[in-house]
């Protein structure tokens, strides 16, 4: 069963399109959404969100459509916008609001949440560094058993250590099975430690959605001298010339077994910047 | 709708707002004066002090992650500025009584009177209606309705004060018997909460049209 299913969402603003935006994430699993700046990370998140209203396109969330059942969805979903709030007004009662909104609602795991971030409650929000800042949104989106959790660049402004302890985190809770975790990133060293699947997006469209260990499959990192550029050339998803040669990234069926092209698996960042290269082919 | 209306007396809108009804309503003692003014202030200090902490405190990030719809969000915000309003009002009938204790009843414009709380309360709805829907295109941009708001609202109270000065009739209507007086009110409160319906709907419209 899938905890959230995304089918052909569309949203159009001058200049920017988010063009049939489809994916889909397993109960129990961890989705990381990648993509460069401007993407359309953010507009999916929170087109899928209702947020912003979508043109079209069509959101399931633990079953149940959004436009239909979006009170009680929300209820089973934390979100982590990544926007700050309220900066003027102490933890203590931004949570006691908030709290108030669900039902299953647990202030021992809140607690736990806020003892283990080492957050103060009697602090106001502008008192904290973005990093801290992000770990409230996180404690709250955690605290009230949400069955699907949506973060928007959890990880930014997190120092290694505390975005390690965050990733342990994710890990600890996926583990019994039932909850789901979606979140975009563009530091990609994140999802090698916990995601279990991927999507990219790229221009508002999606390139890819499929397991990690798929997705690098998919992909083969390519290096060759000069002469080796032309016959292969416009098989290249995009290359980099350098004094000794090229290097560039190519579908994993695309390639020559028979050329004496040195050929590697390329990392979540190369494929990335390679999609992002201008000399795309 | 609890919950959301609950944020919006408790974090959204400071404290300060609900302080004000007082520190204005003490203009009522101010002798032989214009009191519909009294309620002016409200739309001059409240009404663009608000909508400014919204964008200051960053309320539509913090509204994204609630499970709410966003109707309920523009009939929160509406009802916790109704509230606000019903706070001056109570304060100023309270203030008035006192006034006309201490005065007399007699004033050169518009007495503190039932009929004069009935135009206050229609005062508001007016406003309301001028303000809300067009603010809710946006959600955050509150100069052009305020200033809307605040311009109707000068002319609602214009015509009031100088039809009662000038016309003898008028003071029958407003100024006349309980009934005359009891009957303004009830007409206003009606109109007004005609008027607070097709805010509600109008703003809900609007802000749900946004992008």
């Amino acid at each position: 069963m899938n905890n959230l299913v995304v089918k052909d969402l569309t949203k159009k603003y001058d200049g920017f399109t988010l063009d049939r935006v489809s994916f889909e994430i397993p109960k129990g699993y961890i989705m990381g959404f990648i993509g460069e700046n401007g993407a359309g990370k953010t507009t999916t998140i929170k087109a899928l969100l209702n947020v912003i209203t979508k043109d079209s396109g069509s959101v399931e969330i633990l079953g149940k459509n959004i436009d239909e059942h979006e009170i009680e969805v929300k209820k089973n979903i934390g979100y982590v916008s990544g926007d700050s709030f309220y900066p003027k007004s102490k933890l203590k009662d931004i949570t006691k609001v908030y709290k108030r909104f669900f039902s299953k609602w647990d202030d021992e795991v809140y607690q736990s949440y806020m003892k283990r971030f080492n957050l103060d409650s009697s602090k106001k929000v502008c008192e904290l560094s973005k990093g801290m800042k992000m770990k409230y949104s996180i404690a709250l989106a955690l605290s009230h058993q949400a069955e699907l959790l949506i973060m928007d660049e959890p990880t930014s402004g997190l120092d290694p250590v505390a975005r390690d302890n965050l990733l342990e985190v994710f890990q600890s809770i996926v583990e019994e099975g039932l909850v789901s975790i979606l979140f975009s990133t563009h530091i990609t060293s994140d999802l090698d430690k916990c995601a279990d699947y991927i999507t990219f997006i790229k221009n508002g469209s999606i390139i890819e959605s499929c397991s990690k260990d798929d997705l690098v499959d998919r992909y083969r990192l390519v290096n060759g001298t000069k002469e080796q550029l032309p016959p292969i050339k416009n098989n290249l998803i995009s290359y980099k010339e350098n004094a000794f040669g090229f290097t560039g990234l190519i579908k994993t069926e695309l390639v020559d077994v028979n050329s004496s092209i040195a050929v590697g698996q390329p990392s979540l960042d190369d494929i990335m910047i390679y999609y992002s290269e201008n000399e795309v082919k | 709708m609890r919950n959301l209306l609950y944020k919006e007396l408790n974090l959204s809108i400071h404290p300060f707002f609900y302080i004000l009804p007082i520190l204005v309503g003490l203009l009522i003692f101010i002798p032989m004066w214009i009191y519909l003014i009294v309620f002016m202030y409200f739309f001059w200090f409240s009404m663009v002090n608000i909508p400014a902490g919204y964008i200051a405190k960053e309320d539509n990030s913090f509204n994204a992650m609630l499970p709410v719809a966003k109707k309920e969000i523009v009939q929160s915000k509406i009802y916790a500025i109704i509230i606000l309003q019903g706070i001056h009002i109570i304060f100023a009938i309270i203030f008035g009584i006192i006034h006309n204790y201490i005065y007399g009843t007699y004033n050169f414009f518009f007495d503190i009177n039932i009929a004069f709380f009935g135009i206050a309360i229609l005062m508001f709805a007016v406003f309301n209606i001028s303000f809300f829907p067009w603010y809710f295109k946006t959600a955050y941009s509150y100069g052009k309705p305020v200033i809307l708001g605040v311009v109707i609202t000068l002319v609602y109270g214009f015509v009031f004060e100088f039809d009662v000065v000038r016309f003898e009739f008028m003071r029958t209507i407003f100024e006349g018997t309980f009934l005359n007086q009891m009957i303004v009110l009830v007409v206003a409160i009606v109109v007004s909460v005609v008027l607070t319906i097709f805010t509600m709907k109008l703003s809900v419209q609007n802000f749900e049209r946004i992008k």
